[in-house]
């Protein structure tokens, strides 16, 4: 097998994720409740899959010690970075945002955080220079009330009124 | 989307009755804005048709539009969990039915209804027969409990573990003296699936979903687990008649938050009353054949600590197996 | 009584019923995070007021249009619109990029209509025989057919067996969370209740494919251009009824699987369209192909999606049993108007059973007509710039997160499941084996731990029941053959994108 070193890195890591998810599935089943029931328990399977990860994540790191060896294909190179936004920074950002969105749905309501939302979310994901602002306002308050009142309204779901209800 | 007109017309009344009667508005405050009604399962089963059918004309009668919500997992705990933490203002509301016992008695939480403000028993499902296929080797309720005490663990009984079944399963052992094998195959879908196939030999279903199968000679009606018989299905024989008293009914109620005000809770329960009242309903609901019963929020509170304290005899059973 | 069916469904109100509940369906299928099943829930409580053939007719419209409107989504988004149609975005997508989204569509569409027809036609024909079948199936071939379905992360983790193995591990591990199948026990929840109903699969979902986007796109620091929507003509349509032809025995392999599982409750389309994609991939001719945009996996996919749709009506309309949660809502579409489907449906409400095979008919036509009028429109999607989009259909997909079971639990699932998401991508582990875990476990689980109750302990039956040791072999033989393969050396590797 011809691994380029980034990807014997990552089988590695890969590896190492699989042994602790398998000690932490093995560590985690040992006090699930059961009934004394027949056969296999609510255990069973949980610890089964925690040998499919230790034996996985076995072969994973053997595997890319062994293609280490042999292999003198170069690193991946990187791709060369542009000048725009983007990134870890902008991927974390994003979740900071959905997390705070989810968390301001039951409070401040489905309507008000999804303007704010899909706003905020529209800045981070526009990587042309030109901002036209306006155009993402109404991209954020059209979408939301509409669909706010279609299916509170029409279809009678109850989304989260908040400080609006 | 049946809502809609419909609350638009109220929104519309109540602009008008605060205009024109500003004083009067006072004494009939509540319900002033829709009731959350919490099912906790998912849409489709018995108990969600039987709850939009009730508020259909529950709806009428507190002027207010109910919103149904369904909230399923954890063998209705979730949605439980839901109402018992949700502001006791009466419009939050639970409909389910005795089943909301059931995990407390396996352990698997540490609520009952008594951790509830009982609002009303709205309705009675006096249906539960006990069921086998055609060609088990037991024919009547007296066979079938002779056989089994002369073959103990021969008789398959099909039930879903730490569910009302499995209750109902370990009940039926203790007071038939009988030794069944209690055997895990799921909810009552799959109880017919697997009696179908032979696969278990007995199991308690409701008679409206097992009726064809009667018809159809599949199924062979054992009895009924009621005391008397049901006048809705005044042919099938109870299992009392046959010398075994036994008896096993599904309840539906509504209930509330604790701390819910009491004349919210007597409003609430008054506007069940009055469904329950309706020849409309009373005919509708025979198509299914429910028993519409009402029981006011004391009433209820004892109906339903009476059920917990039958029930709980079996608890070491039930956990034990 | 079959004239009297047929007669009772041509009359105006019931054809608009029909082809509104079929139109409605395909738009709420196509939204990301809106499900077929919530479609169909939605419009329960208004057919209390309609005459049972008017109620189902509605209803079955909706879920013909549901389950077929999610290959817009799946094709032109990458994000599957139901469950049913996640097999459909490894091919689909990429076409879509190359500017042959007209084409997908095309060939998506006819598929979605033929695999429709087929099973409307086993339904029509063998229904109460299969349901006989279908009663035989105990805990044993559930847990064969479900332990034979997982094996196929073999033919679908792209490029390294070990890491579908790790990704199927993860849907494993997810799927344990809540209540143990049997003992209803909360197990790994580490003490917080909200857990205790487990993690729901249109969450998982979503949050695999539609919040992953988000993420992906915001990492990316390419200005995007919009993508091309060149190949947008009838010629090409003309050419996709010309290939769709050709893959006949594609066609009939995966109408078949997509019946096959639909009947047996608790599988369905969700399993069926990476089930068949898988076959159709495992029996190709050029298996290399598959993932890189190709008419024959859109083939596999949206037929059996399809023809999950008559299969699941089978257990539904003969038994009573519902295969899923979308068929529980039909089946008490059935209820509400005081009729119990079951053995004597045939017998007693003929003229419905009738009339309901004419409105399924009916549905799939007006499915192909409305949803080649959509075409047009909906390819019009991707001249949106993404920066724009995404945060809609991430709204969206918050309702859609939401609406299923009311719970904000529900949507924090979404948001987990769109980090690991993202993170799979950079760690290169696929997500369809993911998926196929996270679905088959609990059978897998419930089925092996019931079989083991009802034989008291004893492994055996597994292995001596025919259905279920022939499976199983099979299942080994899938497994041996791959895992020779992975360590023969000097093998060329594959270069496989993974699904």
């Amino acid at each position: 097998m011809m691994l380029s070193k980034g990807a014997q890195r990552l089988d590695v890591l890969t590896g190492v994720i699989s042994l602790g998810l398998s000690a932490l599935l093995f560590w985690a089943s040992l006090d699930v409740k059961d009934f004394g029931s027949i056969g296999v328990g609510a255990s069973f399977v949980p610890k089964l899959t925690a040998v499919l990860f230790l034996l996985v994540g076995l072969a994973l790191i053997g595997g890319a010690f062994a293609a280490s060896k042999t292999s003198d294909v170069p690193a991946d190179a990187k791709p060369e970075g542009e000048q725009t936004t983007g990134g870890i920074g902008a991927v974390a950002l994003s979740v900071v945002l959905m997390a705070g969105y989810v968390a301001a749905l039951d409070a401040v309501g489905f309507m008000i955080s999804s303007v704010v939302y899909v706003f905020l979310q529209i800045l981070i994901l526009c990587k042309q220079h030109r901002r036209r602002y306006l155009m993402f306002a109404l991209t954020s308050v059209v979408p939301a009330v509409a669909l706010y009142y279609l299916f509170v309204d029409v279809f009678d779901i109850s989304l989260p009124a908040g400080v609006l209800g | 989307m049946h809502l809609s007109p419909l609350r638009t017309l109220m929104k519309a009344l109540m602009l008008t009755t605060a205009i024109a009667a500003p004083v009067a508005a006072q004494a009939v405050d509540y319900p002033s804005k829709p009731v959350q009604v919490v099912l906790p399962i998912a849409p489709g089963g018995d108990t969600d048709v039987n709850a939009r059918l009730f508020n259909k004309y529950l709806e009428k009668e507190l002027g207010q539009s109910l919103a149904v919500v369904n909230v399923d997992g954890g063998g209705g705990t979730i949605g439980m969990r839901r109402v018992m933490s949700a502001k006791p203002d009466g419009y939050t509301a639970l409909f389910f039915h005795g089943e909301g016992m059931v995990p407390k008695l396996a352990g698997l939480v540490d609520f009952g209804l008594d951790a509830f403000q009982m609002v009303a028993v709205a309705l009675v499902d006096n249906t539960t027969v006990l069921v086998t296929h055609k060609d088990a080797p037991y024919k009547t309720m007296k066979e079938m409990v002779e056989y089994a005490k002369a073959n103990p663990g021969d008789v398959e009984f099909g039930m879903l573990t730490g569910g009302y079944p499995h209750l109902v399963g370990a009940a039926l052992e203790q007071q038939l003296g009988a030794e069944f094998t209690l055997v895990d195959v799921g909810g009552n879908a799959a109880k017919i699936v697997a009696l179908r196939g032979h696969k278990i030999g007995l199991a308690n279903l409701q008679y409206g979903i097992s009726k064809d199968y009667f018809t159809s000679g599949d199924f062979i009606n054992l009895g009924l687990l009621s005391p008397e018989r049901n006048p809705l299905i005044p042919d099938v024989p109870t299992t009392a008649e046959q010398g075994y008293p036994l008896e096993l009914n599904k309840f539906f109620y509504f209930a509330m938050p604790k701390g819910t005000p009491a004349d919210v809770v007597q409003t609430f329960s008054a506007a069940v009353k009055k469904v329950v009242e309706n020849p409309e309903y009373q005919a509708e609901a025979s198509k299914f054949y429910l028993t519409p019963t009402y029981m006011g929020p004391d009433e209820a509170t004892q109906y339903a600590n009476k059920q917990y304290q039958a029930l709980e005899q079996y608890k070491a059973l039930f956990t034990a197996n | 009584m079959l004239l009297e069916g047929i007669l009772s469904v041509l009359n105006l109100q019931t054809l608009l019923l029909i082809t509104g509940g079929t139109l409605l369906g395909i738009i709420i299928g196509s939204i990301p995070g809106l499900t077929v099943t919530m479609g169909v829930a939605l419009f329960l409580p208004v057919t209390f007021a309609m005459s049972p053939v008017d109620g189902l007719s509605l209803l079955m419209g909706l879920y013909i249009g549901g389950t077929s409107g999610g290959l817009i989504s799946a094709v032109l988004l990458k994000i599957p619109g139901t469950p049913s149609s996640v097999a459909t975005t490894f091919d689909g997508h990429p076409m879509a990029e190359r500017g042959e989204a007209g084409k997908a569509l095309s060939v998506s569409i006819i598929c979605s209509f033929l695999g429709g027809m087929f099973s409307l036609l086993v339904l029509f024909f063998v229904a109460p025989k299969l349901a006989e079948v279908a009663v035989q199936f105990g805990p044993y071939e559930y847990f064969a057919i479900a332990l034979f379905s997982l094996t196929l992360v073999a033919g679908l983790s792209g490029d390294s067996l070990a890491r579908g193995l790790v990704a199927a591990g993860l849907g494993l591990t997810v799927a344990f969370v809540g209540m143990a199948p049997i003992t209803a026990f909360p197990r790994f929840t580490f003490g917080w209740s909200e857990l205790d109903a487990g993690i729901s699969l249109l969450p998982a979902l979503i949050g695999l494919f539609a919040v992953s986007q988000v993420l992906e796109a915001a990492e990316s620091r390419k200005v995007e251009k919009p993508m091309k929507t060149v190949g947008f003509n009838l010629r090409q349509m003309g050419f996709s009824i010309r290939a769709g032809a050709s893959h006949a025995l594609n066609w009939l392999r995966s109408s078949v699987i997509g019946t096959g599982i639909g009947i047996l409750p608790g599988l369905g389309g969700a399993v069926c369209n990476i089930l068949a994609y898988g076959a159709a991939k495992k029996y190709s001719k050029h298996p290399e192909k598959f993932g890189t945009g190709i008419t024959d996996g859109l083939v596999a996919s949206e037929s059996s999606n399809n023809a999950s749709t008559g299969g699941a009506l089978v257990p539904l309309m003969t038994l009573g049993i519902p295969g899923d949660n979308t068929a529980a809502i039909l089946l008490a579409g059935f209820m509400i108007h005081g009729i119990t489907p079951g053995p004597m449906l045939f017998e007693t409400q003929g003229v419905l059973v009738y009339g309901i095979f004419t409105a399924l008919v009916i549905a799939n036509v007006v499915m192909v007509l409305g949803l080649f009028g959509f075409m047009r429109g909906f390819v019009r999607v991707l001249s949106v710039p993404k920066h724009i989009l995404l945060p809609v259909v991430m709204m969206l997909c918050v309702i859609g997160a939401y609406g299923i079971n009311n719970r904000l639990f529900d949507v924090g699932c979404m948001l987990a499941f769109g980090v690991l998401g993202w993170l799979m991508k950079k760690a290169n582990l696929p997500t369809t084996p993911l998926l196929l875990g996270f679905i088959l476990g609990p059978i897998i689980e419930t089925n092996l731990r019931r079989g083991l109750m009802s034989s008291r302990g004893d492994f055996l039956p597994f292995l001596t029941e025919p259905i279920s040791g022939l499976t199983l072999l099979a299942a080994f033989a899938v497994v041996a053959v791959t895992a020779y393969r992975a360590i023969r050396p000097s093998q060329k590797a594959s270069l496989l994108p993974s699904g």
